[in-house]
């Protein structure tokens, strides 16, 4: 089956970021293949390449790095859900002049046609969180 | 083509919520796909009539809803009940609704191809 995943809440502040990253595991386990990870809201977050999680706890941030490059899932966020919470690639810190870029090269930033595509060439479509 | 039903739980202006399920809404219809919109709980405080946000600091987002519309988003749907148990009617809403009865939204589920919850 070809799943897509909606990831609406931000790592760590809720279970459900884990619980996607979680789900994508079991699938790609059980053979099924992910179509594409939609990040959005606070999900954006997880694209974030400057976040730090201490050693003894589950590094969210590059367990989603891993699954993109190990599997080759592509892992999208929402260009204006990133604009507000501070998440940009090289492209858009040079538009709005910003000195610093922060998204992980595993990410893909892009917009919310995205989402629509991933429902309508997916088998199943899932939200995480909300 | 397959449909899309976006679904709005949450009061207005707490959070982006709103926002982005507007987006979405917008997005999708714009792909051509028959797309509906839901309020489920506080969620119908989304569409309620004379909102002003100014104090809040916020975006008033009750304005977008009217131009669905234009949009071809002419499916909007009110769980019955949740007008009922915060006092208000239809009359209280700011856009055009379905009202929907409680056993009856599982069956709206069932409608749309693709559900996505805010």
């Amino acid at each position: 089956m070809i799943f897509s995943l909606h990831v609406i809440d931000g790592p760590y502040s809720k279970q459900s970021n884990l619980s996607a990253l979680r789900f994508c595991e079991a699938a790609l386990i059980k053979g099924h293949r992910i179509k594409r990870v939609f990040f959005s809201g606070d999900g954006v977050l997880s694209g974030s390449d400057l976040a730090v999680t201490p050693q003894d706890e589950v590094d969210l941030y590059k367990a989603w790095q891993s699954v993109a490059t190990d599997h080759q899932i592509e892992l999208v966020v929402c260009v204006s859900a990133c604009l507000r919470r501070g998440v940009l690639n090289v492209t858009e810190a040079e538009r709005y002049e910003k000195q610093n870029h922060n998204l992980s090269d595993a990410f893909v930033l892009s917009g919310l046609g995205q989402l629509v595509e991933a429902g309508l060439e997916s088998d199943r479509l899932i939200t995480f969180g909300g | 083509m397959r449909s899309t039903l976006i679904i709005n739980q949450k009061a207005p202006h707490a959070g982006m919520g709103t926002r982005e399920a507007l987006d979405a809404a917008l997005a999708t219809a714009a792909f051509g796909v028959k797309t509906g919109v839901l309020f489920l709980d506080d969620g119908i405080f989304q569409i309620i009539k004379n909102q002003n946000t100014d104090p809040a600091g916020q975006k008033n987002t009750a304005a977008i809803f009217k131009s669905f519309a234009l949009y071809d988003i002419d499916h909007i749907f009110v769980r019955a009940k949740d007008l009922a148990l915060r006092g208000l009617t239809e009359e209280d809403l700011s856009v055009e609704v379905q009202l929907v009865e409680d056993d009856a939204v599982s069956d709206l589920f069932c409608q749309f191809d693709n559900l996505l919850t805010f």
